[in-house]
């Protein structure tokens, strides 16, 4: 047999192979011992060279191929040597994972938890923020507003004549469309049923680049008046209300009383705005080409290619100061007049970015939380197996050999939780938007698809190393003596390990401080939202929408007649005690009208005040519960045409009528008829308590016509005794005794209106919650497992102690005293990073300061007394400690 | 005389069946056993003998041959030896019909 090589060339192949030099020393070998053997055989040295290489033939054509199959053979074997031993890995893994069944199982439930929330969140994030729009082309598709700072508007509608100049005046644009909403009532064909549309210009579809799912879209010749009789259907009200009827293609349909032909149904894709049907605008009268002033229409432009929206914004900024310059009287220089496009997407998202972002932060830590109690027991269960990894090194194991091995068994904990996980996130998203509709745009996007399912497995595999790579570098380098003489117990290899775990848990309190304060502080600001309210009684309040076709309504009397016909039938059912109609619905978009104050000339370039009109039946007040401030409500005595009495809310009061309201008069450009000031009424809020405070005015319907013609949409509400969804097919009941035609639209109780209005910061408050839930049990396991693990190493000296006279006061002192030490680092570190952190809350927070100090407090001071908690079950253990046992072991 | 690759490949693993020997080791035995008669390209020994050790019919090792220097050593793996019985049977099986068809070309005559 031959020598073996000597063994430090193993190591080569750490380093790559040296086939090369393999390959040369075989062949040199090969031809020197040819040459020697002729020598010896008494060729001289010359003929010995020159024989042996033509014996060999083609020296370096050998050497090529030999160098590419040594390549082949080396790769192989990598490949088998790592498959042999990553099915060595997982076999050992398995078999020592279901060795510790409870370690086990709180490991998967811990890793399930953790990784299972961050994939719910994502697929949030991912189906709201990340996936793009289902348009060709959707990161061109942009909204076009305007911008009247001046006003209080940040961004607000476009007037038809803006339209036009931004189609006519700038080139950034390959199409320029708009669209509004339209509520109408559709009859001809079983129950009539209020429909909220959408008025759309024929470019929209063509922007879009949506064809109709099926028929066709309409054309820029359907979109005018006179032939805009068309409707296309979207795919949700085509199923609802047709049971998805392909033969519905070519039938007429009754729109308020004017027929239109079903021409198309649109796929389920399509969502602008949540609408049942789209009708044309046809904007194309001369009245509505002239109307500048009548901010009512929102703006869609399709980008050309190539044009960032900076650019876009540049051009629109220049043709809005042309525009500020040509009508000075249109656009005083206080309103601050400008215009600018808003990409689809992130006015889709709006301000669910940052809520969704910072709960994917939050989630992220909760995870952290997770590996690091994970950690910590792979460290305790290290020390178990301490025996196990010394015989192992003993017969040769390397050091990596025994990490990859305690990796591989994180990496597959991590996974089968991981895969847990993903199951409780498919489950967990659905219960999560099914309790809080309307909290986040785009959701019904939301799914576990393979997208968040890939993101998971990265997430896991991640999870797998953090949580593994601790634990594996600590039993990589046992203390082989030691352990092996079965000294392993309380030796200097212990006590570097639980500082490993003490300082793991330090972090893992911090982490809990920033998730705690960050749901403290939304918390707080919830509680205040709720607390501020919306200035009305919500309880026992149904709202309902009214519409009433222009065909059979045309003159303001008969709408006016109509409505307070309404509100009287309504009032007089049983169980109702007030009842009411209004004109603008809070909770809807609302149009301003530009005022003058009596006795306040306006100075040149001041923009007009542009409060919001209300028209309403005398008992609205009362009927929302909304508080008087001063003066008095309206009643019938102020149906005076000639000269309207108003109630104005607070807002109104102090903005413009600072030294006393009641008494004094304004009235809306362009009449000239003054309104008195009656009452002052506290403002409402039904769009969330968050939303800026409006100015208002209210008169009695019967001054509507004066200012501002026939209304044929009114917002019912009434107050009822019992449950105020009940009187709701009574009151349907009366509408169809007046008109068959009509019905109610949006039927739902106020609570629920206003509960609405704060979704969404009800949403990221309890989803923030409950994870600091997570977070603060995660940390009192960590602090728990953390003290009873130390209790458990030094049972000899706490006997020795007690031995000596300790009583179980002190020995209790002294382990709480331990974790008290642990928590304070953990909790001041945890404060300093939560400073910094709950900056980021920005905007979420109502009212409250992101270093709220009540909270900072609370948060630890809780966290302490948890800390303290979890730290005296092990004490209690600890002083139960039987001296003479303590000390034989 | 050529050499059918398989041929080599049979040649060398009957040479190894003796035991552990080195690519020069190979080549001089063949070249005593057959007394140089197939004159055999040595060079074209060590591509059959990596394919082989690729295909796990042989192994190689470095160990330090008889003068001291270092060289590779190639042995039969047990599927080696399993290879070179099914060969050497086939190609007995092969050498005998061909034999026997030369021996009845002149028994016809």
């Amino acid at each position: 047999m031959p020598n073996k090589s000597p063994s430090w060339r193993r190591y080569l192949r750490f380093w790559g192979s040296d086939i090369d030099s393999d390959v040369a020393d075989e062949l040199k070998f090969h031809i020197e011992s040819r040459v020697q053997d002729a020598i010896a055989g008494g060729a001289s040295e010359e003929q010995a060279h020159a024989e042996a290489l033509k014996r060999f033939g083609d020296v370096e054509r050998v050497r090529r191929v030999l160098t590419s199959l040594g390549k082949e053979i080396e790769t192989e074997r990598r490949r088998s040597d790592w498959l042999g031993e990553l099915a060595q890995d997982l076999r050992v893994a398995v078999r020592s994972l279901r060795k510790t069944p409870a370690f086990t199982l709180v490991a998967l439930i811990t890793l399930a938890l953790g990784i299972g929330a961050n994939t719910a969140v994502f697929s949030v994030v991912n189906g709201v923020l990340l996936r793009p729009l289902p348009y060709p082309n959707a990161d061109r598709v942009a909204i076009l507003w305007d911008a009247m700072p001046g006003l209080g508007y940040a961004k607000g509608n476009i007037s038809n004549a803006e339209v036009i100049d931004v189609r006519t005046r700038t080139s950034a644009f390959d199409a320029v469309g708009a669209f509004r909403g339209y509520g109408g009532t559709l009859t001809g064909s079983g129950e009539p049923e209020a429909i909220s549309g959408l008025q759309i210009s024929a470019s929209v579809f063509d922007i879009l680049g949506t064809p109709a799912a099926m028929g066709r879209v309409f054309t820029a010749e359907e979109d005018q008046r006179g032939r805009d009789g068309v409707i296309v259907l979207a795919d949700g009200f085509w199923r609802r209300r047709f049971g998805a009827d392909p033969k519905v293609l070519g039938r007429t349909l009754l729109l308020d009383g004017t027929p239109h032909v079903v021409i198309g149904i649109l796929p389920a894709s399509f969502a602008l705005e949540k609408a049942d049907a789209y009708i044309p605008l046809a904007m194309n009268t001369d009245s509505l080409v002239q109307q500048r002033s009548w901010h009512n229409f929102k703006g869609l432009v399709r980008l050309k290619k190539d044009v960032p929206v900076k650019q876009a914004n540049a051009q629109l900024g220049a043709l809005a100061a042309s525009l500020r310059s040509e009508y000075p009287l249109k656009y005083p220089r206080d309103m601050g007049f400008g215009m600018f496009v808003q990409p689809l997407q992130d006015a889709l998202v709006g301000n669910a970015r940052r809520s969704l972002l910072v709960l994917l932060g939050a989630v992220a830590l909760v995870l952290l939380i997770a590996c690091v109690n994970v950690a910590n027991l792979m460290l305790a269960r290290a020390e178990s197996r301490q025996r196990e990894f010394a015989v192992r090194v003993a017969l040769g194991a390397r050091g990596g050999r025994l990490v990859r091995q305690l990796l591989t068994e994180s990496t597959m904990l991590a996974l089968v939780g991981g895969a847990a996980g993903a199951m409780l996130a498919s489950w967990g998203v659905r219960a999560l938007l099914a309790v809080s509709p309307g909290a986040v745009p785009r959701s019904d996007g939301v799914h576990v698809d393979g997208v968040v399912l890939l993101v998971t497995l990265a997430i896991a595999v991640m999870t797998g190393i953090a949580f593994g790579l601790v634990p594996a570098l600590h039993a990589a380098r046992p203390e082989l003596q030691s352990v092996l003489r079965d000294e392993g117990r309380g030796a200097s290899a212990g006590r570097g390990r639980a500082r490993t775990r003490s300082l793991l848990i330090i972090a893992e309190l911090a982490l809990a401080v920033v998730v705690l304060t960050s749901a403290g502080l939304l918390m707080r600001s919830f509680w205040r939202l709720q607390r501020v309210g919306a200035g009305i009684a919500p309880d026992n309040v149904i709202a309902m929408q009214l519409s009433v076709p222009r065909a059979s309504y045309r003159e303001p009397e008969k709408s006016q007649r109509f409505f307070a016909e309404v509100v009287e039938r309504v009032a007089h059912l049983p169980g109702v005690r007030d009842a009411a109609a209004a004109y603008s619905n809070p909770t809807k978009g609302f149009s301003s009208w530009d005022i003058e104050l009596e006795g306040r000339p306006k100075s040149p370039g001041e923009a007009d005040p542009s409060p919001i009109p209300q028209f309403i039946t005398p008992r609205y007040f009362a009927a929302l519960g909304i508080p008087l401030i001063a003066g008095r409500f309206l009643g019938a005595q102020d149906d005076n045409p000639a000269a309207p009495a108003v109630v104005i809310n607070e807002t109104f009061a102090k903005r413009l009528m600072p030294n006393g309201a009641v008494g004094k008069r304004f009235r809306v450009s362009g009449t000239k008829e003054w309104m008195t000031v009656v009452g002052v009424a506290a403002d409402v809020k039904m769009l969330g308590p968050a939303e800026p405070p409006k100015i208002e005015w209210a008169a009695n319907l019967s001054a509507s016509a004066l200012v501002g013609g026939a209304i044929r949409d009114m917002w019912i509400v009434a107050r009822t005794s019992g449950d105020p969804a009940a009187i709701v097919p009574a009151a349907r009941r009366e509408l169809w005794a007046m008109d068959p035609n009509v019905n109610f639209a949006d039927v739902s109780t106020m609570t629920d209106v206003l509960s609405q209005s704060v979704a969404r910061p009800r949403f990221t408050m309890l989803l923030l919650a409950s994870f600091a839930a997570v977070a603060l049990v995660l940390a009192a396991v960590g602090v728990y497992g953390v003290i009873a693990y130390s209790v458990s190493q030094r049972t000899r000296e706490l006997g020795i102690r007690m031995a000596l006279g300790a009583r179980g006061g002190d020995v209790m002192r002294l382990v709480v005293g331990q974790g008290i030490g642990v928590a304070a680092a953990g909790i001041a570190v945890g404060v300093i990073a939560s400073l910094a952190a709950t900056r980021l809350l920005g905007n979420l927070l109502f009212e409250t300061n992101a270093r709220d100090p009540i909270t900072f407090i609370s948060i630890a001071t809780m966290l302490a007394a948890v800390a303290m908690a979890a730290s005296f079950i092990p004490a209690r253990r600890a002083t139960k400690v039987d001296p003479a046992i303590a000390l034989r072991e | 005389m050529d050499l059918l690759q398989g041929t080599l490949d049979v040649l060398i693993l009957k040479t190894l069946s003796w035991g552990p020997m080195h690519g020069y080791g190979v080549a001089r035995w063949l070249q005593q056993v057959t007394d140089d008669i197939l004159s055999i390209e040595e060079g074209s020994l060590y591509p059959s003998l990596h394919r082989m050790e690729k295909r796990g019919w042989i192994e190689a090792e470095w160990g330090l041959s008889e003068n001291n220097r270092r060289a590779k050593y190639y042995a039969l793996t047990p599927t080696g030896r399993k290879q070179l019985r099914a060969e050497s049977a086939s190609f007995t099986t092969f050498s005998t019909a061909v034999v026997k068809v030369l021996q009845a070309t002149k028994l016809a005559t």
